[in-house]
């Protein structure tokens, strides 16, 4: 085999190998929307679960992941999935729509608090620009305002010199409200606050061990706040503020990629 | 808690012994307590016997069961569980009394346990065994057999006794006085004016209290269910003066009270007798003593059996259409409209009026009519018990929307009901409505079709969204724009390309501020430009060209650096001028040499003195540096 054909073998096999790849993880996403539709929620259950660990953080995939655990009976994976799809897209209105009809249907009945303005305001805008859309209006504001600067100094012994300063005052102040966004933003993205229950009744301790008593009872699917951390347990906060120690395998963390460990399918209640 | 006929000597021994002094009270506590030890000692004999408070009652009566154990330990007796019959009905007890005999030197006590029983049939009864602990024995009592008869029955004597005993605080001393059962002057009743009917067909019925005696108070020990009756409450206005007044049972006038008012319907054929209620009175009596004081006792009272038979409906001329619909009721229809236009709704509103079982009136439902849309009803009604029979009327309101144009006919379904007063079937009915219609035909809608404009969507079941199988499926994930390395290193370039911006700037303007300086300084750098441009023309050797050039490139330098022009470039007027810069002597010998090489050779390229490859240029750029140097 002469030179020029080594390499045309060799550029053919990158290609396929390349090729390969691609389809080896589309191949789980597709395969899981069929089975769905045939009603194997169990093997649409792994499928998926295979296509998410090879491509984390896909807010789609969650979703389909909460649709396939409700069918399975498990309200608890439900909510986590479309929790974690609402946290990677605030403005996945299905996702929101499945949390609302799960909501009635599920055992507490403790109302989650409604968010503040703030909270609203950027959801709104991260669910309109997305994340890297906001990242992108920081560095473009971040931009402007140096070039503001920059002209106020060229301009500073001119006679336009205060229409330049009212332009820098503006750009500032607009700089200030997406950085204050983009900080947000960065918080919400980095700060593990929500957990969801996944056992289908589980025990609130007061303290992070099993000879605290017990105090109170929650069951799968509620979301309450996680205000700390230690050996296995997490200190739970329901909306009402009641507060306890859970074992971290009961209840799913909303802001991660792990996924929680699956249980076979439930016959309904 | 035990008539006077039954009371032992011992108790008039103790009362005599009540009125001595309190020393010697004393002396005979010590005595009897010690004669009591002498007693359990010796192993005296246990006793343990029941009684009824009266071998023949009435139905509505009470029976008080009393045990009475004596011995020296009855002291210790305990009841081991609670007596039960299905004959009789529990109402009070235990209530427990103890006493203590003394004679002849011999001590025992006494212990009488009472219960209080309502007999729930006629006939010969048993009032239940009750099982005793004495020590570690446990023994039961003989069943005490009562006779029961319909009706109420006065006690014998005194009658008996309320098994709550009396509320007088000075009971001890009206022991004398034990207020008797009021009997036959109390009692409760249900009524009904009525005690043959047919299904479905309202059955008024009352609770009423009858009493000669004074009331304090009463309230249900125990409500009745009417099994095989739909039951309507009425509500009794308790300022209705037609509630209380007299009336005459058995001869005798009483004061009555209707403490309950239903109106029954009869679900299913058949003779129905009426569970029994039992209603807990408070009855007050005046004592004959000097004060006057109100003796107060409860008793219970149960209702009369009352008998209701419900007759089916005569299979003679029965239609097949009829639903069991009792009473008198008349059928109504309308329009909203009579025209409209195709794919616009009209209302048609079906309402039956009358009296009977309304609410068992079968949904009425209106024929599919070709080329028409109807909708499921919707019910509302106005019912109201008057003179113990519901009255009023239930409406149907049905949306219909023609669907093409054309004139419909919707028929009304006809009411069959049965009228007890007249004994018969009848039939009600209402003419058909019409319904024009104009327009087009409903878009997408073909005879019979569902579906069309203005129509109402009804929700029928809930359910999470479908799965999303769409392209962003497929769409992987990116990080973060934030996290990578290039979004802090883009804020970095920006400051750098701003900083840089303004120094060019801020130096652009300090060179303009001083023109000569600007000139200065661009003097320099475009001679050396100049020079690269002599130096590649150089490559090929010495030309007319290169002398050409370098003499150009002295002559704008000297231009700009010191302001000479070219016309006044002779070698007095450069010693002088450069003289002025403190340029060296050396230096301006070495220019003026250049100057005239160049100025002779570029004419004449062959003239020039044998040089070296490069050596006319660098002499000139050792001269620039030095020309540079030396104005600062």
């Amino acid at each position: 085999m002469n030179r020029s054909g080594l390499i045309g073998w060799l550029t053919l096999g990158f290609l396929s190998m390349g090729m390969l790849g691609t389809v080896h993880s589309e191949a789980p996403m597709r395969a899981g929307v069929r089975l769905y539709n045939n009603g194997q929620f169990e093997a649409a259950d792994q499928a998926w679960r295979q296509a998410a660990k090879e491509a984390p953080g896909n807010a789609e995939l969650y979703y389909n992941l909460g649709c396939n655990a409700f069918r399975r009976n498990c309200l608890g994976e439900a909510v986590l999935y479309f929790q974690r799809t609402l946290w990677l897209n605030p403005g996945h209105g299905d996702a929101r729509h499945n949390i609302l009809y799960i909501n009635s249907i599920q055992t507490n009945k403790v109302l989650p608090n409604p968010p503040g303005i703030l909270e609203i305001i950027r959801d709104r805008m991260i669910a309109w620009m997305g994340v890297d859309g906001i990242s992108g209006l920081v560095l473009m504001a971040f931009t402007f305002v140096c070039m503001a600067g920059w002209y106020g100094l060229r301009v500073r012994h001119l006679p336009g010199r205060r229409a330049a300063l009212w332009f820098l005052a503006g750009t500032l102040l607009l700089a200030l409200a997406t950085a204050i966004l983009f900080w947000a933003v960065v918080e919400r993205d980095s700060a593990i606050t929500d957990g969801v229950i996944l056992a289908r009744q589980q025990d609130v301790r007061s303290g992070p061990s099993l000879s605290n008593p017990v105090i109170f009872s929650i069951h799968e699917g509620l979301v309450v706040e996680l205000a700390a951390r230690t050996d296995g347990w997490y200190q739970v906060v329901l909306p009402n503020g009641w507060n306890g120690w859970v074992p971290e395998q009961q209840l799913g963390v909303v802001q991660s990629v792990e996924l929680p460990i699956s249980r076979p399918i439930m016959k309904a209640k | 808690m035990r008539t006077p006929e039954a009371e032992p000597r011992g108790v008039r021994v103790r009362s005599i012994h009540r009125h001595r002094g309190a020393g010697v009270a004393r002396v005979l506590v010590g005595v009897v307590v010690l004669a009591a030890w002498c007693g359990i000692a010796r192993g005296e004999e246990k006793k343990v016997r029941a009684a009824a408070s009266a071998e023949r009652i009435g139905l509505e009566n009470t029976v008080t069961l009393e045990i009475t154990i004596e011995g020296s330990d009855a002291a210790g007796a305990e009841i081991v569980e609670k007596p039960s019959s299905p004959d009789f009905r529990l109402i009070g007890g235990p209530n427990v009394s103890t006493q203590f005999r003394f004679i002849n030197g011999n001590a025992s006590f006494t212990k009488v346990i009472a219960y209080s029983f309502m007999p729930l049939k006629t006939g010969r009864l048993e009032l239940p065994s009750v099982k005793i602990r004495l020590g570690e024995r446990v023994s039961g009592t003989n069943p005490v057999p009562v006779e029961v008869v319909a009706g109420s029955v006065a006690p014998p004597g005194q009658g008996a006794r309320s098994p709550f005993g009396t509320l007088d605080p000075f009971g001890s001393d009206a022991e004398a006085e034990t207020p008797a059962d009021p009997g036959a002057d109390l009692l409760l009743r249900l009524e009904s004016p009525v005690n043959t009917v047919f299904v479905g067909q309202p059955v008024p019925l009352d609770l009423v209290l009858y009493h000669r005696v004074r009331i304090g108070g009463a309230d249900l020990d125990k409500e009745g269910k009417f099994e095989g009756f739909w039951v309507e409450n009425v509500e009794l206005d308790p300022r209705d003066p037609a509630r209380v007044g007299r009336r005459e049972h058995d001869g005798r006038q009483y004061n009555t009270q209707v403490l309950r008012r239903w109106v029954l319907f009869p679900l299913r054929s058949g003779r129905f007798d009426l569970d029994p209620w039992i209603l807990r009175v408070l009855v007050e009596t005046q004592t004959r003593s000097f004060f006057g004081m109100t003796r107060r006792q409860v008793v219970l009272r149960r209702t009369n059996s009352i008998v209701i038979d419900v007759m089916d409906f005569p299979v003679t001329g029965q239609p097949t259409d009829f639903a069991g619909l009792c009473g008198r009721f008349d059928i109504q229809a309308e329009l909203d409209k009579t025209t409209t236009a195709t794919g616009e709704a009209a209302t048609v509103r079906l309402t039956v009026r009358g009296e009977g079982n309304l609410r068992g009136i079968p949904e009425q439902k209106m024929a599919e009519v070709p080329g028409c849309k109807i909708y499921t009803p919707k019910i509302s009604e106005s019912i109201r018990l008057v003179n113990g029979t519901l009255r009023g009327s239930r409406t149907w309101e049905y949306v219909v929307i023609p669907l093409e144009p054309g004139v419909f006919e919707m028929s009304i379904p006809r009411l069959v009901y049965f009228d007890p007063g007249a004994r018969t079937y009848r039939i009600a009915s209402s003419p058909a409505l019409r319904l024009s219609a104009k327009g087009e035909r409903v878009a997408g809608t073909g005879l019979g079709n569902a579906g069309g404009f203005g129509m109402p969507v009804e929700m029928k079941g809930r359910d999470i969204r479908h799965i999303h199988s769409g392209p962003e499926l497929d769409r992987r994930p990116s990080g973060r724009f934030y996290r990578r390395p290039w979004f802090p290193a883009a804020f970095g370039i920006i400051v750098l390309v701003t900083l840089g911006a303004i120094a060019v700037d801020e130096r652009r303007r300090y060179l303009q501020r001083d023109k000569h300086g600007w000139e200065r300084s661009r003097a320099a750098v475009r001679a050396r430009r100049e020079l690269r441009t002599c130096a590649r023309i150089g490559r090929k050797g010495y030309s007319a060209d290169l002398f050409a050039g370098v003499h150009r490139l002295l002559q704008n330098y000297l231009q700009a650096r010191f302001g000479i022009n070219s016309i006044e470039l002779t070698g007095t007027r450069l010693r002088q001028v450069l003289a002025e810069h403190n340029v060296s002597e050396t230096a301006t010998t070495d220019l003026l040499g250049i100057l005239q090489l160049c100025e002779s050779c570029r004419y004449a390229p062959s003239a020039a003195p044998a040089l070296k490859h490069g050596e006319l240029l660098g002499r000139v750029e050792r001269l620039l540096r030095v020309l540079d140097g030396g104005s600062s």
